[in-house]
């Protein structure tokens, strides 16, 4: 048998191997340093206002140029990025965090409770995704703690229904019945023995729901039903570009860029997971 | 339902813009297949060349553009800068077909494209895979065509999990519908849940949430019923 | 001077190996195969010898990442290797068929029967023809009793006798030349393995067309076949007539196998009797490739591979070389 060491560096060797995975987390990377380095590192804050320079076209000093506020783009697109992937990771956390305890103890013990668990996550995917959060959003209020939890409540079924299914093809293994013969106690069990070995497809599906979730915030931010201004979130930003896209271009161009940037580099680095996990884990348990 | 925003009764708004939203819909929808067919097939055919590499990546960066944003570059290129198509006012389909497919192609275009690219990158792995199975062995053991064994032994078989597929993303679909609308001023279900919420008119908002959700079943539904035909072994 | 008639394949030194990121391997490893016309020439070896790949390779069905390559490789007089894969097709099925092991898995699970042998029938007629009444009339020739019904079944509803009988009848409405059977009844069960095996029999007689017989169970191969080739580890080490090679078998392994068949009443999926296994194929031992488990082994063996000795009875073996 393979030391945990072992198996870490085989897997370290094999990620740096796969272009996909090594480019989306390179891409990654600098979208998060960029957010939180780069916001602090720019000379304007966002919401300073500077009325002798409004609606400029890109230049030296104003590398996204200025809003009709004449405040700087990049530096709101910096700060923005820094609360989009900040809303969207908490959601996908709640979602990842209560939605894998519940699939995991609903396969583990089985019963009514485990069919209620599944049909209540089958009515909630049922739902179009955006919808259902915009939902959530009149439900709750506006406002960008709220966006958080509507991500939240939008993107748990599948976190549940993925560690459901994993955590019922592990049960029968042999360790866990080691661990049960020995009497521990059903949370140790589920923390120590499962959860390592379910780990790597939620990893995968985190990463890609943190795009979805900054897919969500935006357009919820852009319809204006999410994180209200001034506070700078991708989405107000394109809502505001909106505004005066025909005489400024630029502002909603390059924010939609900044987006597709962070996403582009989350998909690639989830795709790139995931061929990883491939070949490790043949069953497949999702859907 | 009788709750009365402003008068009218939310069925009768329901009914009325139900079928511009469904319109606008199944227009993306066939034009995401559309885009989907030639470009996963050509990556499939060309696996490992020019083509392949251009098509998965075009899909790569489809996937990874949000929906509203890419309208406004569409909107950008090909309606100010072009002028090929109209940037605002959607003619309604019970007006004119054919002004509202004229007027429908940018907003169903911009939500196909993400769509587009999620059924390229399905059907290109299904065929791939198709392509293994022991049956196009044999098939081509006996002696038929390249382009038999792929219209009839490949391509045929692949169709079921791109269906699949196709009945999965419906709920990301309609959630680009809702922004779309906005956008480009289309009446239509998700504008008039946009208004509603900004108006704290919560049942009109229900009402809207419950429609949009038995479309997705509907949807599936069809779906599950044009997998069961693809597949004989389902329906015995 | 007796007219030797033109065999209707001749294959010498027939390689092929599989690319692999690390490197490739060679799994058929020179093979020789003469087939004359109207004679079955079984190919036996355990699981993992090459045989089925050897099959693959005649007929150019190897997948993506393998390659093949032969001195010789000649059906009916015509170079195989000089035809581009158009003109190739145009011959498989035709010409060259083979049957397969898993017979189910090898239909069009979309399709039902009568689209398969439809399609079949209009490959060896054109597109216009009638083709139902041959259709069932080559179910009936193959034992099916009531080909109308049989026809509109979908594969997947068929049993695994039914599923192969279809298969054959599939092949010989073609009328190849040549058919390789790779190991068409190891997924049926006894009473329906010996009727498909004489199937075989009945249709040899009326086809005149010729088999390679690729098999583990040497029981079918000693009922059937005319010929046999004996094959380890990518290589032909024993050929001869099959009366010949059961009663004075020369290589070890022959003999090994034999005992084994004896011990299993037929099969010799593992080899038992010896003790080992196949060797690597990544790193094969120098000289002959089964030295490490041969009960009679000498010390040039493990040197220097053997050549074949022989000429009808050929044997890839020291213990062959005549004094």
């Amino acid at each position: 048998m393979i030391s945990r060491r072992q198996r870490r560096s085989r897997l370290f060797a094999a990620f740096l191997g796969n272009p996909t995975a090594v480019l989306g987390a390179a891409i990654t990377a600098f979208v998060l340093l960029a957010a939180t380095l780069g916001a602090a590192l720019m000379p304007y804050g966002p919401n300073y206002t500077d009325f002798m320079d409004l609606l400029s076209s890109p230049s030296l000093a104003h590398p996204f140029g200025t809003d009709s506020l004449g405040r700087d783009v990049l530096t709101r697109v910096l700060y923005g990025a820094r609360v989009s992937l900040v809303v969207s990771a908490a959601g996908v956390a709640i979602a990842a965090v209560v939605g894998t305890a519940l699939g995991m103890t609903s396969a583990y013990k089985g019963g009514v409770a485990d069919v209620v668990l599944m049909r209540l996550a089958d009515l909630l995917f049922a739902f179009p995704s955006f919808v259902l959060a915009l939902f959530l959003m009149v439900v709750l209020g506006f406002g960008t703690a709220n966006v958080s939890l509507a991500i939240a409540l939008t993107y748990f079924p599948i976190f549940a229904r993925l560690a459901r299914n994993m955590t019922l093809l592990v049960r029968e293994e042999p360790f866990v019945q080691a661990a049960r013969l020995m009497a521990e106690p059903t949370p140790q069990i589920l923390l120590r023995e499962i959860l390592p070995n379910i780990a790597a497809p939620l990893i995968v599906q985190v990463t890609i729901g943190i795009a979805f979730g900054i897919v969500i915030e935006s357009g919820l931010s852009f319809l204006g039903v999410g994180v209200q201004p001034p506070t700078p979130s991708l989405g107000v930003i394109m809502a505001d570009g909106r505004e005066y896209f025909q005489r400024a271009p630029w502002v909603l161009t390059l924010t939609g860029v900044a987006i597709s940037c962070a996403l582009l580099g989350l998909n690639l680095f989830g795709d790139g997971l995931r061929d990883l996990m491939d070949p490790r884990l043949r069953q497949r348990a999702q859907q | 339902m009788t709750c009365v925003p402003g008068g009218i009764p939310i069925s009768q708004l329901i009914g009325e813009r139900l079928p511009i939203t469904g319109f606008v819909g199944f227009y993306a929808v066939l034009i995401a297949v559309a885009i989907s067919l030639a470009m996963g097939t050509i990556a499939a055919l060309r696996r490992g060349r020019a083509a392949d590499t251009i098509a998965t990546s075009i899909a790569v960066l489809g996937i990874s553009m949000p929906d509203f944003w890419l309208s406004y570059i569409l909107v950008f290129a090909l309606a100010l800068g072009w002028h090929l198509f109209p940037a605002y006012g959607f003619v309604s389909p019970s007006d004119s077909p054919l002004g509202a497919l004229y007027s429908g192609f940018l907003p169903a275009l911009a939500i196909a494209a993400p769509m587009a690219a999620v059924f390229a990158r399905m059907l290109r792995a299904s065929l791939l895979e198709t392509a293994s199975r022991e049956y196009v062995v044999v098939a081509r053991s006996l002696g038929f065509s390249a382009p038999f064994v792929f219209r009839h032994y490949i391509f045929r078989n692949a169709l079921i999990p791109y269906v699949t597929v196709i009945g999965l993303q419906i709920r990301y679909l309609l959630g680009g519908v809702v922004v779309i609308e906005r956008i480009f001023g289309i009446q239509g279900l998700g504008s008039l849940m946009v208004d509603a919420a900004f108006a704290r008119d919560y049942p009109t908002v229900l009402a809207c949430t419950i429609v949009f959700l038995s479309i997705v079943l509907l949807v599936n539904l069809a779906v599950d019923l044009i997998c069961v035909a693809l597949d004989p072994r389902r329906s015995t | 001077m007796i007219d030797v008639p033109q065999p209707v394949v001749e294959l010498r030194g027939l390689r092929t190996r599989f690319d692999l990121h690390g490197g490739s391997i060679e799994v058929v490893r020179g093979v020789d195969l003469t087939i004359l016309p109207g004679e079955i020439l079984g190919l036996i070896g355990e699981s993992g010898s090459g045989k089925t790949l050897t099959g693959l390779s005649i007929l150019r069905l190897l997948p993506g990442n393998a390659r093949m390559s032969a001195q010789v490789l000649r059906f009916r007089g015509t170079d195989l290797q000089r035809l581009d894969d158009d003109a190739f097709q145009a011959l498989r099925g035709r010409r060259l068929a083979m049957i397969f092991q898993n017979p189910v898995g090898a239909f069009n699970p979309a399709k039902r029967v009568d689209w398969h042998l439809r399609e079949v029938i209009r490959r060896r007629d054109g597109a216009a023809t009638e083709w139902r009444a041959p259709a069932e009339q080559a179910c009936r020739e193959v034992g099916i009793p009531h080909p109308e019904r049989v026809l509109r079944l979908y594969p997947h509803q068929l049993s695994g006798g039914m599923a192969q009988r279809i298969l054959i009848a599939m092949v010989l409405a073609l009328e190849p030349d040549l058919i390789i059977a790779d190991e068409p009844t190891t997924n049926l069960d006894n009473i329906v393995e010996r009727q498909i095996l004489a199937l075989f029999r009945r249709l040899q007689t009326r086809l005149k067309a010729a088999f390679l017989f690729i098999t583990h169970d040497m029981s079918v191969a000693a009922a059937l076949c005319d010929r046999i080739a004996v094959m380890y580890a990518g290589e032909i080490v024993e050929t001869g007539p099959t009366r010949q090679l059961f009663e004075a078998p020369r290589h070890p392994y022959t003999q090994g196998l034999i005992a084994t068949s004896i011990a299993l009443k037929g099969k010799a999926e593992r080899l038992q009797e010896i003790a080992g296994e196949l060797p690597s194929l990544i790193s094969p031992p120098s000289g002959c490739l089964f030295s490490p488990r041969c009960p009679q082994v000498m010390e040039r063996c493990r040197a220097v591979p053997p050549p074949v000795f022989g000429a009808e009875h050929r044997t890839r073996c020291y213990l062959a070389e005549p004094a």
